[in-house]
């Protein structure tokens, strides 16, 4: 915008003043004093003509510029303002829109923690399960193991075989100690059945002996008869001894034979079973050692959940750390369409401005602009349609 | 019986992770969504130590503090606040308002127990 100097305005004043200032300086004396106020009177008068004119044209150029200059202002603060409006209604919906995944991505994250810890409390409560089975079978907490209770108990009753098999043992020698009596009973009888045979014959040589006497022997011909009975008792006493000697050395014979053949299979027994015995309890250490490793591993695994744990824990917070980012972009948000909102008002208020001046501001303010009757005369006559010379 | 912590958030999701940590760690927990919830749960339950959040509707950080310490039995209760700020300004106001620890997020259960263990165990 912007009003230009009349192009011709220069000439116009050189054209006037030459011819007034040739004048008074062709004249001379008392006409000069007579002329030279009159020619400057003509060219002031000129020159008003000229300046009166030109400010018609100026005033009308310049009213005509502002109109425009208004009407156009007025079309683009009515495009912001509807532009403004239009955008700034838009707002709520992008903050709803955030609201709404903020809310969705908190009830999902809340979903994924649960779950997270259920499997975490599932895979432990399993680990727990398997480390107190495993504890049982390898003792722990101050308990005996399973396994060692199993060693103890078998260990002890191949002990026990081994002890029976001791104590039989012992009996067996006993027996043979027996049998060894037995045999020297035996042959203490045989010393009395001597004894007894020896005595029968002395018994007869004293009834010959006796009987040679006569009478006078026959008191002891009755003792010798009676030692002679005494001897038969004997003798058959012997017998009946060896006889029951003979039949309890048979008997003891049989059962020292059946018992030291039992002991011997008892024995290879014993051995056989303590191998299977030792054989099993190698495979049970093995089969705990293989365990052991295993849980060893289940162990590991179970660190490294922790560490998968902590991991995630740090994952689910940036839910909330992007709900709080987003918070800080929804509040700025929420400001700037009630600045924009603001913005449409004022621009409201600017249209109504222009409106106001186009109408009124332009002719009031030169009005008030134009200090001289006749400006403002060009001015109202302008304003009522008479168009200047030029334009 | 294990000592109680109380946790104030707004976050759900906070809540879950911080109450998960705590317990795997063999601590009771109790929660509050907002600095006014804690205030009424303080009247009603046991807490040995409370977390907080800074930022939250109704009461935030540093005004529950205020208020926990002229509640009768917790003017030495151990106060963690646990927030996405860290600017020394806000520390500084934390601990003047009487704040035992700071803890900005996100953290490991390791830096949390960390800290709680510094107070109870």
């Amino acid at each position: 915008m912007g009003i230009k100097l009349h192009s011709g305005l220069p000439l116009k004043i050189l054209l006037v003043q030459t011819p007034v200032l040739a004048l008074c300086l062709s004249t001379s004396g008392a006409l000069r004093f007579i002329i030279t106020p009159i020619a400057f009177l003509c060219a002031s008068a000129a020159l008003y003509f000229i300046f009166s004119r030109q400010a018609e044209g100026l005033a009308a150029e310049h009213s005509d510029a502002l109109n425009r200059e208004s009407r156009q202002m007025e079309g683009m603060c009515g495009q912001i303002s509807g532009f403004l409006d239009e955008r700034a209604q838009l707002i709520p919906v992008f903050v709803s829109q955030l609201k709404e995944t903020v809310d969705q991505t908190e009830a999902a994250a809340l979903q994924i923690g649960e779950g997270f810890m259920q499997i975490v409390e599932r895979a432990r409560s399993q680990t727990g399960k398997v480390s107190d089975v495993f504890a049982q079978f390898t003792g722990g907490s101050g308990n005996p193991s399973l396994i060692e209770s199993s060693k103890k108990s078998l260990g002890e009753v191949t002990g026990s075989l081994e002890a029976l098999n001791g104590l039989v043992a012992e009996v067996l020698s006993d027996i043979e100690i027996f049998m060894k009596d037995a045999e020297n009973i035996k042959n203490i009888t045989s010393e009395i059945e001597y004894i007894a045979d020896r005595t029968n014959l002395i018994a007869l040589n004293a009834a010959i002996e006796a009987a040679r006497a006569g009478e006078h022997g026959r008191g002891f011909a009755i003792v010798a008869d009676e030692i002679k009975k005494l001897a038969e008792r004997t003798n058959e006493s012997v017998e009946q001894i060896q006889g029951i000697i003979s039949k309890v050395q048979s008997e003891v014979h049989t059962s020292h034979e059946k018992a030291q053949s039992k002991i011997i299979e008892s024995g290879q027994k014993a051995a056989k079973a303590e191998k299977i015995v030792e054989n099993t309890l190698r495979d049970l250490d093995d089969a705990v050692q293989l365990a052991g490793s295993k849980l060893d591993s289940l162990s590991r695994e179970s660190h490294s959940l922790a560490n998968d744990i902590s991991g995630i824990i740090v994952s689910i917070q940036f839910q909330d750390i992007t709900r709080q980012r987003i918070e800080h972009v929804m509040a700025p948000l929420v400001t700037l369409k009630e600045d924009m909102e603001g913005l449409v008002k004022k621009t409201g208020a600017m249209e109504d401005l222009l409106q106001h001046f186009e109408e009124m501001a332009g002719a009031d303010s030169l009005g008030h602009l134009y200090t001289m009757e006749s400006e403002r005369n060009v001015l109202a006559r302008t304003l009522n349609g008479h168009k200047p010379d030029g334009l | 019986m294990g000592k109680t912590v109380l946790i104030v958030d707004d976050s759900a999701t906070m809540r879950q992770v911080v109450s998960f940590a705590l317990k795997d760690a063999g601590f009771e927990v109790i929660s509050a969504v907002d600095g006014k919830d804690a205030i009424a749960k303080l009247g009603v339950a046991k807490s040995d130590l409370i977390i907080t959040d800074l930022n939250m509707p109704n009461l935030n950080g540093i005004e529950l503090i205020k208020q926990v310490r002229q509640t009768p039995g917790h003017k030495f209760t151990p106060i963690i606040m646990l927030t996405t700020e860290s600017q020394e300004s806000r520390k500084a106001e934390g601990r003047q308002a009487g704040v035992s620890g700071w803890i900005v997020k996100p953290f490991t259960p390791e830096q949390l127990l960390g800290v709680v263990k510094k107070f109870i165990r």
